[in-house]
């Protein structure tokens, strides 16, 4: 018998997302995102998500609560920096009460996936303590350290469904190997119940077994993806696109604003339109994406 | 004189603070502390441990750094020596001899706020980033400092609608105390406007100094709650020839602060 290969099409991928689903997306703030799978779930309006943003998180998740795709959301931060303070349909969602805000910071989503991940209920941190986050958020419980008696924060380990990630490059047998930070992807990878990820490139085998020490995880699904994490950065292949991202920003934020002419203009031509991800490089087009360099 | 910008001033100040050896670490979209931090690297720091993006860095020898507009921008890998390891470095921060720290709401007692302010029922009537790492770090960082570029009686308020850093509570009892936290808390809150301390007995904030030509009243009229005011208040130190020049030429040349 044959050894399966992971290497997917993107519809196969997307089909395992599932409306009600929780998923985590890989990445940190502006960077490694998986976003075909992104766009697809926006695209084929997935609803009632539980979205676990990369801890801190940037506008693909905002991105999914303008397309309407989420229910709950559980972020440290949803923003582009300097770019844009906050994603402008998380700023509207938190402001008319649209979307369930699972408040927490950076530390408290790490604990709650390396929990999940260690399959124990919950891991304590010392965070939050005297702050307004557990009257917020009544799953993290105040409790007395059993060893010294100090007071500690137990964040609950969460079922989540699916990670989707982005990282540099995989084999046909779903390992996958980073040549930049991998971020928490590992964590969210060994916590999810399924993990599809995309990848600059396919290698081969051999050069994976090279360096298995390299190898952050093995995914359920590998999806071949170049320019996979545009307009985010992709660790040694390609930084932010600016560009793209403050498009993004101003035609979402008009549109929060009740301008919404540039937004759909914006959502037709990168999300709606192209009916794969090589149409989508080829509405952002080669010589912008072959801009995108270190120097 | 040499003319320089107030969050220049503001970057030089802190820098002065940053001491040779410690490991201190910069959050995202936070250029007056990172401008600080780099400062204090090249001015008196070779033996700190910098944090620059997601990196630690090694910087000798740099003539000039690059600007970070993205926290997880990959590039200062050219001068790193490790990586933040995630997720260890999430659970080591009680390393960080320092942070720093914003809020939408900053009150009398140095808790700060970046939630929201709350409406009606669960919405909010100005949501908020999102605590990001603060939480945490304000808990364990030994310390950290508040660092605003708007001082105005909207962000500096008596109580913070919520609190998503812990200060030091309601002054009344000592919260770090009694929730066993490890780090101090906040050493200072600098502003466009002065520099606070905290009061050792009421852990309240209290007027440091002034930046050159502003008045106490400046100072009161923009706080939206009454800062202890000490008998002598001494001008904030402006910045020198060798830290503009390091600011300028190493650290700033694209003029971010100016």
């Amino acid at each position: 018998m044959e050894r399966k290969t992971a290497i997917v099409d993107e519809s196969a991928a997307l089909s395992m997302i599932k409306d009600g689903m929780t998923i985590v997306i890989g990445g940190f703030i502006t960077a490694q995102h998986p976003m075909l799978l992104i766009r697809g779930i926006a695209k084929e309006k997935r609803k009632n998500l539980t979205v676990i943003g990369s801890l801190s998180a940037s506008l693909e998740v905002d991105m999914l609560i303008g397309y309407g795709c989420v229910k709950s959301l559980v972020a440290a931060y949803v923003g582009a920096e300097a770019v844009a303070a906050m994603g402008p349909f998380y700023k509207e969602a938190g402001e008319k009460g649209t979307i369930h805000i699972w408040e927490c910071d950076e530390i408290i989503i790490a604990a709650m996936l390396q929990a999940t991940a260690s399959a124990v209920p919950f891991i304590p941190v010392r965070g939050g303590l005297g702050t307004d986050l557990p009257v917020l958020n009544p799953d993290l419980k105040i409790f007395n350290d059993p060893v010294n008696g100090d007071p500690l924060l137990a964040v609950p380990a969460r079922k989540i469904d699916i990670a989707i990630t982005h990282a540099s490059c995989a084999d046909c047998f779903g390992n996958v190997q980073y040549k930049g930070n991998a971020f928490m992807d590992q964590v969210m990878a060994r916590a999810a119940d399924f993990t599809i990820t995309t990848v600059e490139k396919i290698i081969s085998p051999e050069e994976i077994r090279q360096n298995p020490y390299q190898t952050a995880y093995v995914a359920d699904m590998i999806v071949r993806a170049p320019f996979g994490a545009h307009p985010f950065s992709s660790h040694g292949f390609y930084p932010e696109d600016d560009d793209f991202l403050t498009e993004y920003v101003t035609s979402a934020y008009l549109a929060t604003k009740g301008e919404i002419t540039g937004w759909t203009q914006f959502k037709r031509k990168y999300i709606d339109a192209p009916e794969d991800h090589l149409d989508y490089l080829d509405a952002v087009g080669i010589r912008k994406l072959f801009s995108l360099n270190e120097f | 004189m040499q003319e320089y910008g107030i969050k220049e001033l503001m970057a030089c100040w802190i820098s002065r603070d940053l001491l040779d050896g410690e490991r201190v670490a910069v959050g995202a979209n936070f250029p007056i502390p990172r401008a600080a931090l780099l400062l204090s690297y090249f001015s008196h720091g070779p033996n700190m441990k910098m944090g620059m993006g997601s990196f630690y860095v090694n910087l000798k020898d740099i003539d000039q750094v690059m600007t970070l507009k993205y926290f997880s921008d990959y590039r200062p890998k050219r001068w790193a020596e490790s990586a933040a390891f995630f997720p260890l470095d999430l659970f080591g921060f009680h390393k960080l001899d320092a942070f720093f720290i914003s809020g939408i709401q900053i009150d009398a007692y140095g808790n700060t706020n970046l939630i929201g302010i709350p409406g009606e029922k669960n919405h909010y009537k100005f949501r908020g980033p999102g605590s990001i790492g603060t939480t945490t770090l304000s808990a364990v960082a030994r310390r950290y400092y508040i660092v605003t570029e708007h001082h105005t009686p909207r962000i500096f308020v008596k109580k913070c609608a919520i609190v998503s850093a812990l200060g030091y509570g309601d002054g009344t009892s000592d919260p770090r105390k009694k929730y066993c936290l490890p780090g101090k808390g906040p050493r200072y809150c600098i502003t466009p406007l002065c520099v606070f301390d905290f009061s050792p007995d009421t852990k309240q904030m209290r007027l440091f100094s002034l930046h050159p030509g502003v008045s106490i009243d400046d100072v009161i009229k923009n706080t939206g709650f009454q800062p202890e005011i000490p008998e002598h208040i001494p001008e904030t130190a402006p910045p020198t020839l060798k830290e503009l020049d390091i600011l300028r030429n190493r650290v700033d040349p694209e003029g971010l602060l100016r």
